[in-house]
């Protein structure tokens, strides 16, 4: 493994990479520090740029920029009182009275350091348990695979809802999406109603700049913002870095935040945003200065940022492994990976190892990067905060054409882009989560085609689903994720009946 | 959520339909003898579909539905449908003028649309931000962009 590693590094290391690197990483923070402006919609402006790398300099790239986005996230918590993203939710809980209390500096300084931590414990966890994961995979065969395309869409479904039906809903629009275009076992049309653009089925690139970036774009029209509005505060250097005392205050929130992040980022659906809140409660619970919490304690700034980079590396083991994605944005890079000809799943590990341990080393340096970068992002970010929306959402409207068109050089794939982005409107004004589409659009494919070989297999006997044990153990996997989110939607109602 | 249990109503109806017009199209396709034929899966996902959607109506028909008493805000439909409709010409537009003549257009339009007032600054950033993505894209990574072609 180490052999690996070091070879990792010597990609990592060559210039371009590298340079990417860093791009990516920067992109991501200032992306995440941006409010409404996620990993995944940085992840697509970069689409384009994807095609022309090498697989391994564009995964770093795309890992630098998720890990960068999930730091810069607390950026504007902290200086706004408003998540970059929705993994930064807790940081503001402390980080903002921090800010008002004039420590902006200290506070993005122990979120850095936070940041970093849960990176490189999530990226360790990474390094060891993916490929186990992979070597028991390759035990899977059809049935297996079919069994775990839908436990994955169940159980992102279940957990990025408040309203289970509508998670499950919306991956099942996805499935009947990716059921456009010629079959690929007979060679028949299917819903193409004679169109010839519709004849190769949606594209994963447009759907994903559609439901992740257009729609972003479309909910911002309806509402004028004012700019934001920074606390205003000089900041310096010597602030930001935390002193001895700090890390030693701060020790077992790192642990603790970490851990769980890791812990919440390998089970599939899930992420930064619900990972952050538990870690919170988590420490202030155990916490001496459990008074202090709410008040600017830097615990509660160490705990959700430990928490939510400690679910990057998490997410990445089922997409690596499994070739299903542990949250919105690994959905979105799983995306990305098979654009360029990569296919996660347990093969990767023997097909493409240069590619694996690559993304690896390329982890561990991203950390550092993250760290220098976030020190740094103290003294830059107020300005970058300053960029007007009204001229920020055009120009992403922009890159999305761009990025649609790259597909094919056709304006047909950027007006899907833009019929999807219609649709993820629509979707988040009434309560459907983006993601279960997307992956329901990635996982319709793979679901049909080895539900099929499976039929083959067993002559057409679907009890082939409940004889396979690994099939058997997903598909209870998967009514049990139900189950448990019907259970919470249940409570939710409940309360929410009480207080009314 | 209940504020949307008449729209969910109303949409798991929709979904519904949709399941069924999915399942008749699908029960046409050819059939195969061993394996899934190209309509089995389809048929597959609309039952889902379909089951699906009839919770999803039941649920909030049994639910109730709340007084109407928030009022469709007319304007900001209006600025999310001409949004579009714009977004709609640019696509077009490009088909003839290309990406550098149309995109300086629509991004000089999307800036005033959002409410910014500097003219120069929304000169300046139309035609700044097109050339700076043309140069990486076009110049830099060779990405092909939509070209002038009025024939």
């Amino acid at each position: 493994m180490l052999d690996n590693l070091f070879a990792g590094f010597s990609i990592v290391f060559q210039p371009l990479t590298f340079g990417l690197m860093v791009f990516g990483t920067t992109l991501g923070v200032i992306i995440g520090a941006l409010p409404g402006m996620t990993g995944s919609m940085g992840i697509i402006l970069l689409l384009p740029i994807v095609y022309y790398l090498p697989a391994d300099t564009a995964m770093i790239m795309l890992a630098g920029l998720f890990c960068g986005a999930m730091m810069g996230g607390s950026v504007s918590a902290i200086l706004l009182r408003t998540p970059g993203t929705p993994s930064a939710s807790a940081t503001l809980l402390d980080g903002y009275p921090l800010c008002q209390q004039g420590k902006a500096g200290k506070a993005i300084g122990i979120a850095t350091v936070a940041s970093f931590f849960g990176g490189i414990f999530s990226t360790a966890c990474l390094i060891l348990i993916a490929p186990q994961l992979a070597r028991v995979a390759l035990q899977f065969q059809a049935a297996d695979f079919f069994s775990l395309s839908i436990f994955g869409l169940t159980i992102m479904a279940s957990a990025s809802a408040k309203n289970i039906i509508k998670g499950l809903l919306a991956g099942w629009i996805g499935l009947l999406a990716s059921t456009v275009g010629i079959d690929v076992i007979v060679g028949v049309d299917r819903f193409t109603f004679g169109n010839i653009y519709l004849m190769g089925g949606f594209q994963l690139l447009p759907v994903l700049i559609g439901v992740f970036a257009v729609a972003q774009v479309f909910t911002e029209v309806p509402v004028l913002k004012d700019e934001n509005r920074i606390v205003e505060q000089k900041i310096k250097m010597r602030d930001v870095i935390p002193s001895l005392g700090d890390l030693k205050a701060i020790s077992m929130a790192l642990i603790v935040g970490a851990v769980i992040g890791v812990f919440i980022g390998i089970i599939p659906g899930t992420g930064g945003a619900i990972s952050c809140f538990l870690a919170y409660n988590v420490v202030q619970k155990f916490s001496k200065n459990r008074d202090q919490f709410g008040n600017g304690a830097i615990e509660g700034v160490a705990a959700p940022e430990a928490s939510n980079n400690g679910t990057t590396g998490g997410a990445m083991i089922p997409m690596l492994t499994l070739g299903v994605p542990g949250d919105a944005v690994t959905a979105v890079m799983l995306g990305a990976l098979t654009l360029i000809g990569v296919k996660p799943g347990p093969l990767l590990f023997i097909e493409m190892p240069h590619v694996v341990y690559a993304i690896f080393s390329g982890m561990i340096t991203i950390q550092f990067v993250m760290l220098i970068l976030g020190f740094l992002s103290a003294k830059f970010a107020p300005y970058v905060l300053k960029v007007p929306y009204q001229i920020l959402m055009p120009v992403i409207m922009v890159l999305c054409v761009v990025g649609a068109f790259t597909l094919g050089n056709s304006l047909f794939d950027v007006l899907v882009a833009v019929v999807f982005g219609v649709i993820g409107f629509f979707m988040r004004k009434y309560g459907y989560p983006g993601a279960p589409l997307v992956l329901g659009v990635i996982l319709g494919p793979m679901a049909e085609d080895n539900l099929n070989r499976a039929m083959l297999v067993s002559g057409n006997d679907w009890t082939i689903l409940l004889q396979r044990p690994i099939s058997l153990f997903f598909l209870i996997l998967s009514v049990v994720s139900i189950v448990f989110a019907l259970i919470a939607a249940y409570k939710i109602n409940q309360e929410e009946k009480k207080a009314s | 959520m209940k504020k949307t249990r008449r729209a969910d109503f109303g949409m798991g109806l929709g979904f519904m339909a949709l399941a069924v017009f999915v399942f008749i199209s699908a029960n046409r396709m050819m059939q195969v003898e061993k394996g899934i034929g190209p309509g089995d899966y389809p048929k597959v996902v609309a039952g889902g579909l379909f089951i699906l959607g009839a919770i999803l109506s039941m649920d909030s028909f049994l639910r109730g539905f709340p007084p109407l008493t928030e009022k469709v805000d007319r304007k900001a439909v209006r600025r999310l449908v001409v949004f579009i409709a714009v977004s709609l010409v640019y696509l077009w537009s490009m088909r003839f003028l290309g990406f550098v003549a149309a995109t300086p257009f629509f991004l000089f339009f999307g800036i005033y649309f959002f409410g910014y007032r500097k003219w120069l600054t929304m000169a300046l950033v139309s035609i700044g931000v097109t050339a700076a993505i043309y140069l990486i894209f076009r110049v830099l990574f060779l990405v092909m962009l939509p070209v002038f072609r009025l024939f």
